[in-house]
């Protein structure tokens, strides 16, 4: 994988390179799913190898890859055809194999976790990357059925080069920054999710099957099953744009229940994003949707305010040292490896998040190491409001008028004991959902620097 | 004239015609001298503004005939004709045509990279209104892709274009077979994205001849290959995608007329599961014939059998049963898994079809030695476990013994409401009041209007010129030809019967007060075109006119007395007395100030009354007085029935609640309470509840027009019923019928709104049960409630904390609902009863129902007689 970037281009242009096409040949029971240039323990590696074996439930991980690789394709508040179809990214945590994907329209994010219990093989590598998703793989996904095991190869073995005959594939997919930073932050959103509902197999049966298809929806918990309202109630999970939730449909005959996620439910009423988990034999199916079908997860600013702290970076750096793609992060363990508060390791993991480095798995309630195969901290580096804010400061456009009262420019932020707030438009509209405003942040940088000045002086 | 100088003549007056003589007619110096110079003067006259630009694109023709004719790289050339402001073109074929005979001379390796270019450079996505079109420049890349050989197929865009085209021929054969690129198109029509889109736009309006038919018919005649076109559909089926991105091709397949051992049987098994219904369909009947002629294996048929019983449809449920009916013995363990699925199902019917059809195939010896034991035998007495008793003991006979299934054990959980959003803290500043008024959304949002509404006239009392200021930009472009020039524009229905308007009147008063007194004189004059005439809708209005008349007279007031502080449009007593003590004597705007009467509490702290005594003005008295007496009386809500004449009453002529002399009603008030002959118009409901919060049944009088109204549409206004409980008074006979016709709407979400707001009063044990029986009653002998609608909607709220509730209303409203001794029940009862089961099992209900005993003494397993039955012993 590379990225080009065109000077005076504002999107930069990731290039696939497969040294042949993922095939999958059902009469021989071999599946080859190719690998673009991705990080592994051993650094960068043009065409890892991570896994070779049997897959053990091959009709229902072979429903979660169409799935994961349909989400990718998708532009759900507009179903015209775009031409653009950006690969899916697999991860190997050592216990489990991660394919995830990010809609082309950035509101949904999908991930199939196939567990222990569905891999029978060895790993021969730690690591993320792209795998090649092509029509002919598609349709033949489609035909897998019945219980004979697959044999799966992630990376190329001998086995697959033998059987499957691909030829090189090389693409080039446009890479919006926007794309880029929603597939890291999704991962931080998530990781300020709590379970709400718990639903059996054929509950989730009834539930999915009865969902409207547009609208904004909270399901509230009712008994064993969950009822939508179009207001929220407490406990309830935002359900925005139920057709999005189209990928679980197929996967239905396996699910053995439905698990629910999101965020305390905010008080001004207004739309969040969730987490919707199909649990399947030795797999886990999750699609994470933004707070509105046309609004995608970048600039939810959720991870401005980790951001904004001077030390982050460096936390970050520290942290990232120890992450050796486990597939569950400890953050009590890193906060004594690396002699960091909780506080600090929270705020590095956030900004490893948006990085792209760390998943959150809501399952697990719990981190895990990946290497987004994207340069998202070049992209990190632009988030526009962090640098408008960097800007201001600069600008010395920052004055603090008496204690928790700065104008910035012409606006004016207040700190109050229930966040801080800004007069600027953009705040008034979002009222803080979409996190702090550039105005809020560069009054943040400018009182924390006062701050830490202070505590040095003492 | 100079090459140059006549070209720029030809593209700004003359016509294409003469363009392309011109262009003709010139030399290679001349066509460079025009090549250096057409790009600036293209940019040149696109930096003249809008209005330049239009132009442009009504002269595209020409510049795109100038460009192509003398722009030398090819590379030039195609980025030239893709420019956004040259694209789009009339008569794209003519243009297409035009061009093809400028470029004729130009050598044969530069006419294919200019080919290929225009190829590739086309792009999907186009306006719905001019798809049929193709994507723009699609006629020129097709035409010289043919004249040069260069292969466009690989390019998506290019494929749908082409069918696009060929869909506008109607299914015209001879047209198709003669096209130089169908044998390179027909191979791609299944794999490109967009095609879906131009069959199925085929399929829908030609429906006389497709271009599927003729497709068919060139396969037929040996034009096109069969087996391209069959591999090509089974290959689209496998892609999958949504129903009507697969119709066109099952059509297709279906046009083929396809053997038997055509059909790719495998592929169709595991598609059954995902596909969308139209193939599942289609597979069906195609597996079902390779059946016959003996090409299914065992297994396929299990799988396929056990998938079409899971399938959410009915029909392909019905398909499985159908087809396991016909099972030899040796299918009998697949057929049983099947089955077995089959028992979950809530439709009786199918259930019971099932259960006969399972103790059926085990019955045949040779069918029970095959099966007993095994995986399928096992699964029928598991799904057993959850049929109802009578089935169940027939499955147990057959299979072995079946222990029901432990009855759910119920969760009783608290009613989960639905608060309503926080009120938004006060407008603090200049510049967030004008960013509101700037984003005012549509429709109303009550709560964005009265904070407005206050800010505006708290800051015109404290500095009116910043106010003016700060609210111009927008001010500007809302009413730039009052600024320009005069009134008579706005003169129109519009400025003085809806809210925005009336708002944008209030900045109007602010900025121009001596324009806005103008227009308010010239919109009082009499007319003769349409008034609002419901007394809610008017009171809104009048509030907001009594702001702009305040504002344009010059005098300003220190605040507002009506604005909420609580989500329900409540007013704190203490606040309101407060705000009135800002006032310093002066009098309040008289709706304004009727408006806070009607949101007070229904109990009042006595001192809040006391306080309220040292206040001078004669509002000021008034408001004492009213406190002093408690409050308001409550108005007395008679729910006539919805049919005509009346649609509900609210006397104004109640007692007061205390029995105290009280000051007498406003006249704003009384008319509120007076719900005449006249129907509201439903514009506005989103205001009512905040209206007279503490009137809820009042609030449901005047709701009870629009709900009957829009029963069948999108917007049923359930949501207002929804938010009106949240308030307070009483709940009776109208609240009652308001929730049942939420409860009875087609649209789910309007259901799941009803549901709302009965958990609300729920989960205050407002529920008035006998009113919620008779109005169901009613309502259902009308005809205007379906009862499986109002299953739905009990059966959401029962398991959410409305269990008590649900079954205190069904008590009420089952003896009307039963059937008389010998009647056929209506239709909806046994899913209707069933949700009694629940709601009588999660609440512990004993007694008696009269007329349940004789429906539940009927023989039958009809889904009413079983839930009958069930109910009866619950109760007993």
């Amino acid at each position: 994988m590379t990225i080009i970037t065109v000077p005076g281009m504002a999107d930069a242009v990731v290039a696939y390179s497969y040294a042949r096409s993922s095939g999958l040949d059902l009469a021989a029971g071999q599946l080859g799913l190719s690998t673009s240039g991705g990080m592994t323990r051993q650094g960068l590696v043009a065409h890892p190898h991570f896994f070779s074996g049997l897959l053990t439930r091959p009709a229902c991980a072979a429903s979660g890859l169409l799935g994961v690789a349909d989400v990718a394709r998708a532009r759900y508040y507009d179903a015209r055809p775009t031409g653009i179809v950006r690969d899916p990214v697999v991860t190997c945590n050592g216990d489990r194999l991660r394919f995830e994907s990010f809609s082309a329209c950035g509101g949904v994010y999908a991930r199939l976790d196939v567990l222990q219990e569905a891999l029978d093989g060895d790993v021969v590598e730690l690591g993320t990357t792209n795998v090649d998703v092509n029509n002919p793989l598609r349709q033949a996904l489609a035909r897998v059925g019945g219980g004979d095991p697959l044999h799966l190869a992630v990376g190329a073995d001998e086995l697959v080069a033998t059987t499957l005959d691909g030829a090189v594939v090389e693409k080039k997919v446009p890479l919006p920054e926007r794309w880029v930073r929603g597939f890291a932050e999704v991962q931080v959103i998530a990781s300020g999710f709590d379970l709400r509902a718990e639903l059996t197999g054929p509950e989730a049966v009834r539930f999915l099957r009865g969902l409207p298809k547009r609208g904004v929806f909270w399901a509230v918990p009712a008994g064993r099953m969950l009822r939508l309202s179009a207001r929220p109630a407490a406990g309830a999970v935002c359900l925005p744009g139920p057709d999005r939730l189209a990928t679980l449909l197929p996967l239905l005959r396996f699910a053995t229940g439905l698990k629910a996620y999101g965020p305390a439910v905010p008080s001004n009423g207004l739309p969040v994003a969730s987490a919707w988990e199909l649990e399947l034999p030795g797999m886990r199916y999750v699609l994470t949707l933004s707070p509105e079908p046309k609004r995608g997860f970048s600039g939810e600013g959720a991870v401005l305010d980790d951001l904004s702290t001077d030390h982050a970076a460096a936390d970050a750096d520290l942290v990232g040292v120890l992450l050796a793609f486990e597939p569950r992060l400890d953050a009590d363990l890193l906060a004594e490896e690396s002699g960091l508060s909780r506080d600090r390791v929270r705020a590095a993991l956030t900004q490893l998040g948006t990085a792209g480095r760390v998943g959150y798995d809501v399952a697990e309630a719990a981190h895990f190491h990946r290497e987004l195969p994207y340069d998202a901290g070049r992209v990190l580096a632009m988030n526009p409001r962090l640098k408008a804010a960097v800007e201001l400061v600069a600008r010395g456009a920052v004055r603090f008028t008496g204690p928790g009262v700065a104008e910035v420019g012409e606006r004016r932020v207040r700190f109050t004991a229930d966040g801080p707030t800004c007069s600027c438009p953009w705040w008034a509209d979002y009222r803080g959902t979409r996190g702090p405003c550039k105005h809020v942040l560069a009054a943040q940088r400018v009182r924390n620097e006062a701050l830490d000045v202070t505590e040095v002086a003492v | 004239m100079n090459p140059w100088r006549e070209v720029v003549h030809r593209i700004e007056v003359g016509d294409s015609v003469a363009m392309a003589r011109l262009l003709a007619s010139l030399n290679d110096l001349g066509r460079r001298a025009v090549a250096v110079q057409l790009p600036g003067y293209l940019s040149e006259r696109l930096g003249q503004g809008w209005d330049a630009r239009w132009e442009v694109e009504r002269q595209a023709a020409r510049f795109r005939m100038a460009g192509a004719a003398c722009l030398g790289g090819a590379a030039q050339v195609a980025s030239w004709l893709n420019r956004r402001e040259l694209r789009d073109v009339d008569g794209p074929r003519t243009d297409a045509e035009r061009i093809l005979s400028l470029i004729r001379n130009r050598p044969e390796e530069w006419r294919k990279d200019l080919a290929a270019r225009l190829v590739e450079r086309l792009r999907p996505g186009v306006a719905r209104w001019q798809r049929d079109q193709g994507p723009p420049g699609w006629d020129l890349a097709a035409g010289l892709a043919v004249e040069t050989g260069v292969d466009p197929s690989g390019s998506d865009a290019f494929v749908a274009g082409w069918v696009w085209r060929m869909a506008g021929m109607r299914g015209s054969t001879a047209v198709l077979r003669d096209d130089p690129l169908l044998d390179s198109m027909v191979p791609r029509i299944f794999e490109a994205d967009g095609v879906a889109e131009a069959l199925a736009w085929d399929q829908m309006w030609n429906s006389e001849r497709t271009l599927v038919d003729a497709l068919a018919e060139l396969a037929a005649e040996g034009r096109l290959k069969r087996d391209d076109l069959l591999r090509g559909c089974a290959g689209r089926f496998l892609v999958g995608g949504e129903p009507e991105e697969i119709a066109p091709f099952v059509a297709l397949w279906r046009a083929l007329h396809v053997e038997v051992t055509e059909v790719p049987a495998l592929d169709f098994v595991r598609l059954l599961p995902s596909s969308s219904s139209a193939f599942v369909q289609l597979a069906v009947e195609e597996l079902r014939r390779v059946d016959d002629a003996g090409g299914l294996s065992d297994e396929l048929f299990a799988e396929a059998v056990q998938a079409l019983a899971f399938r959410p449809e009915k029909k392909h449920v019905t398909s499985a049963l159908q087809w396991i009916a016909k099972a030899v013995p040796a299918r009998t363990d697949g057929a049983l898994t099947a089955l077995a699925l089959v028992f979950a199902q809530d439709t009786p019917a199918l259930r019971d079809r099932a259960v006969r059809l399972a103790v059926k195939l085990a019955s045949r010896p040779a069918a029970k030695s095959q099966a007993v034991d095994r995986a399928g035998w096992e699964a029928v007495r598991e799904a057993a476990a959850g049929l109802p008793d009578e089935l169940r003991e027939r499955v147990a006979a057959m299979f072995g013994e079946v222990e029901a299934a432990v009855e759910d054990v119920p969760v009783l959980s608290a009613p989960v409401v639905n608060a309503l959003a926080e009120l938004l803290p006060p407008i603090a500043s200049l510049e967030e009041l004008a960013h509101e008024v700037e984003s005012l959304r549509w429709p109303d949002e009550p709560e964005q209007f009265e904070r407005i509404l206050a800010a505006l006239v708290e800051m015109a009392h404290r500095d009116r010129g910043s106010l003016a200021e700060a609210l111009r930009p927008w001010f500007e472009r809302m009413w730039q030809p009052m600024v320009e020039t005069e009134v008579e524009s706005y003169v129109h229905d519009y400025y003085e019967y809806y809210t925005h308007p009336l708002l944008a009147r209030c900045v109007l008063a602010v900025i121009m007060p001596s324009s806005s007194r103008k227009l308010t004189a010239a919109l009082d004059q009499p007319k003769v075109s349409y008034a609002p005439s419901g007394a809610t809708e008017l009171f809104v209005l009048r509030r907001i006119r009594e702001i702009v008349t305040l504002l344009e007279s010059g005098a300003t007031l220190p605040v507002l007395l009506a604005t909420p502080t609580a989500p329900t449009g409540h007013l704190d007593p203490e606040t309101l007395v407060a705000r009135m003590e800002r006032l310093e004597g002066a009098e309040p705007l008289p709706a304004d100030f009727a408006q806070a009467l009607l949101r007070l509490p229904r109990r009042i702290d006595p001192v809040i009354a006391e306080r309220a005594g040292k206040l001078r003005s004669e509002a000021g008295r008034n408001l004492a007085a009213w406190l002093r007496a408690g409050g308001l009386p409550d108005p007395v809500a008679t729910d006539r029935g919805i049919t005509p004449p009346r649609i509900g009453t609210v006397g104004g002529d109640a007692a007061p609640r205390q029995e105290t002399t009280a000051p007498e009603l406003p006249e704003d008030i009384r008319r509120l309470w007076t719900v005449g002959h006249m129907p509201a118009y439903a514009r506005d409901t989103m205001w009512w509840p905040s209206l007279m919060p503490s009137h809820r049944e009042a609030v449901a009088a005047w709701l009870m027009h629009p709900l009957r109204e829009s029963m069948s549409s999108r917007n049923g206004h359930i949501e207002v019923v929804a938010r009106l409980v949240h308030g307070d008074g009483p709940v009776g006979a109208v609240t009652a019928a308001a929730i049942t016709i939420g409860m009875g709407h087609r649209a789910p979400a309007q259901r799941a709104a009803a549901a709302d707001a009965l958990i609300t009063l729920a989960s205050r044990d407002e529920v008035p049960a006998a009113d919620f029986g008779s109005a169901i009653g009613r309502l259902v002998s009308e005809d205007l409630v379906k009862l499986n609608r109002l299953a739905s909607a009990l059966e959401e709220a029962t398991p959410a904390g409305a269990h008590a509730a649900v079954w205190a209303i069904l008590a009420e409203a089952l003896p009307s609902l039963l059937p008389a001794p010998g009647a056929v029940p209506r239709a909806g009862l046994g899913q209707l009863l069933a949700i009694a089961v629940k709601a009588a099992v999660l609440t512990g209900a004993r007694g008696d129902i009269p007329g349940l005993a004789d429906l539940a003494a009927r023989k039958g397993t009809s889904r009413v007689a079983e839930e009958a039955r069930r109910l009866h012993r619950q109760l007993a």
